[in-house]
């Protein structure tokens, strides 16, 4: 059934019609075909494909394209954090130490991805984009900043609602998680691309092992755990971590771009 | 539209790879013909804005591109000698990816690789992953990427290395269709790849210009130096080893030599019409034998 507003249109198209039927074709002379195309040409220039977009959607883009491995390695890693939580409560102490252990290993998931670039021979394709290899390493280390945040906070409200202290959860957890993370990125810097597969595993479990035997110490000293955790202790290592943790990461950032500097070729033929 | 190199050095510990190279590069294609360890790597790579120079400066349109530095990589198109993918990316994902770094919005960037994907002949494989490509696929797939933010400038550096004579064919193709109003800098020891494409060819030996100007003008400096000789196919290896030798054709009993040389190398040879594949051998027959 045609309404009021279909029958106003089909006579405005009528009328459009005619008007267009009774008009003369212009003649198009070559001078001002060429003129127009040209203007046309440099108008089309001037719109570039690219736009800049915000440093959060860049980042949000991103997520999209670390490989599902990391993200399924990281899950992997909550279910293992929540099975050391879920031990019994008498025996926290092995507890706190299997927290300190693991800490180590969630750098590795986020380094790796971070290094992947040189590892598939990617960084130089990226390098030479509008958002570069040091914009994409600093997006990639945001993302999985965030998400060892909230790991964290899952180990933390996990641990809060069995029981545990959150001074023991953050100076057996966090703490050796940033500082953990503070030496990858330090190696990261000092040795660049060698510093990634085996190499970056090799330093976690370094990591590890050094972890295990602090926490040993610590267990064989009760008195200690008391100590370190009273709030100026553990205000001092956690600043300290992240003060350093952040200084390394602007380091290692800051020097992405000035790699291969004194090395010719990097190993290429010309 | 132009860039220009002013007295650009590259000085590593042991190596000077690029020694003060002065260029302007307007819109066209641009061979850089060398052999392997001329600099031509190196030169693409501080002309992309990756690794720095020494000394010198590189200029587009009168500004800096270290200083213009996003706003320069924004218009520039780079396909390295060697690039690799991550493993789980598929053909058209890999676009995408690229796409995003060089900050392009996404619904133009599935457009702009579907577009991409077809000029380049990998529409059908778009959802394959990389890893199961040929190499010719994935040069294409590499102009492609290098393609995305319709650059300014277009870098390519050995595109057609290790690819069969039909797939440098079809690249050579490519590039022509895709080098109109661009700055088209393409590098190759492969004479035949630019013999027909460039506008210009520039020549470079241990970190210098040697060379710069038309293929047919260029070519025209071989004259006098290329001679064709009949010899006793026995006695051929002999003559390979001792002169530059630029092709043998077995004639029967006898063998027909290409010789490169500044005075005429034998009794009866006569002088031939030098090609650009001549010049090259001329200027770079020491490097060849080398490899």
């Amino acid at each position: 059934m045609l309404n009021w507003n279909d029958l106003e249109n089909k006579k405005l198209e009528k009328e459009i019609r005619m008007f267009l039927e009774s008009r003369e074709e212009p003649v198009i002379e070559e001078e001002r075909k060429r003129q127009s195309l040209e203007f046309l040409r440099l108008q089309r220039k001037s719109i570039h494909i690219t736009l800049r977009k915000p440093y959060g959607q860049r980042v949000l883009e991103q997520a999209a394209y670390i490989s599902p491995a990391a993200w399924v390695f990281q899950g992997l890693l909550v279910l293992v954090l929540g099975t050391i939580l879920n031990t019994p409560f008498d025996m926290k102490e092995i507890v706190l130490a299997n927290l300190s252990i693991c800490a180590p290993i969630i750098g590795v998931i986020g380094f790796t991805e971070v290094m992947r670039s040189y590892q598939k021979n990617m960084w130089e394709l990226e390098q030479a984009c509008r958002y570069n290899l040091r914009q994409l390493a600093g997006m990639r280390l945001l993302l999985f900043a965030a998400a060892d945040i909230l790991v964290v906070a899952g180990v933390m409200v996990g641990g809060l609602s069995l029981g545990f202290g959150a001074e023991e959860l953050l100076l057996f957890f966090l703490v050796p998680q940033l500082l953990s993370d503070s030496v990858y990125l330090y190696l990261m810097a000092r040795f660049r691309r060698k510093f990634q597969g085996t190499v970056l595993i090799g330093a976690a479990v370094l990591m590890t092992l050094f972890w295990i035997q602090i926490s040993m110490i610590i267990m064989e000293a009760p008195w200690l755990i008391y100590e370190l955790s009273r709030p100026w202790a553990l205000t001092f290592f956690i600043v300290v971590s992240a003060t350093l943790l952040t200084a390394l990461s602007i380091r290692f950032l800051h020097g992405i771009e000035k790699e291969e500097e004194g090395r010719w070729n990097f190993g290429w033929t010309d | 539209m132009e860039l220009r190199l002013d007295r650009l050095t590259k000085q590593y510990k042991q190596k000077l790879a690029v020694d003060r190279i002065d260029l302007n590069l307007k819109c066209g294609v641009y061979g850089l013909l060398g052999a392997n360890g001329a600099g031509k790597t190196t030169l693409m790579r501080m002309l992309c804005d990756i690794q720095d120079p020494t000394s010198g400066e590189i200029f587009y349109n009168g500004q800096n591109i270290r200083k213009m530095g996003e706003e320069y990589r924004n218009i520039l198109g780079y396909l390295p000698q060697n690039f690799g993918y991550y493993p789980e990316f598929t053909a058209y994902k890999f676009l995408l990816y690229i796409a995003s770094l060089k900050g392009i919005g996404k619904e133009k960037a599935k457009l702009r690789a579907l577009e991409l994907l077809d000029i380049v002949g990998l529409m059908d494989e778009k959802k394959r992953k990389i890893k199961t490509f040929s190499g010719g696929m994935k040069q294409r797939l590499g102009i492609a990427q290098a393609m995305l933010n319709e650059p300014e400038i277009l870098i390519l550096d050995e595109p057609t290395a290790g690819l069969d004579p039909k797939e440098r064919v079809r690249f050579r193709n490519l590039i022509s269709s895709f080098s109109q109003n661009k700055i088209v800098l393409l590098s190759t020891h492969i004479v035949s790849d630019v013999e027909y494409i460039a506008d210009e060819i520039l020549v470079m030996k241990d970190g210098r210009l040697i060379h710069r100007g038309a293929p047919e003008v260029i070519t025209k400096e071989a004259q006098g130096l290329v001679w064709e000789c009949r010899v006793d196919s026995k006695l051929a290896g002999q003559y390979v080893e001792e002169y530059n030798v630029g092709n043998l054709k077995n004639a029967g009993d006898e063998t027909i030599l290409r010789i490169i040389s500044d005075t005429k190398p034998m009794e009866g040879a006569i002088e031939a019409e030098p090609t650009l594949e001549d010049l090259y051998l001329y200027y770079f027959s020491e490097e060849e034998k080398g490899q």
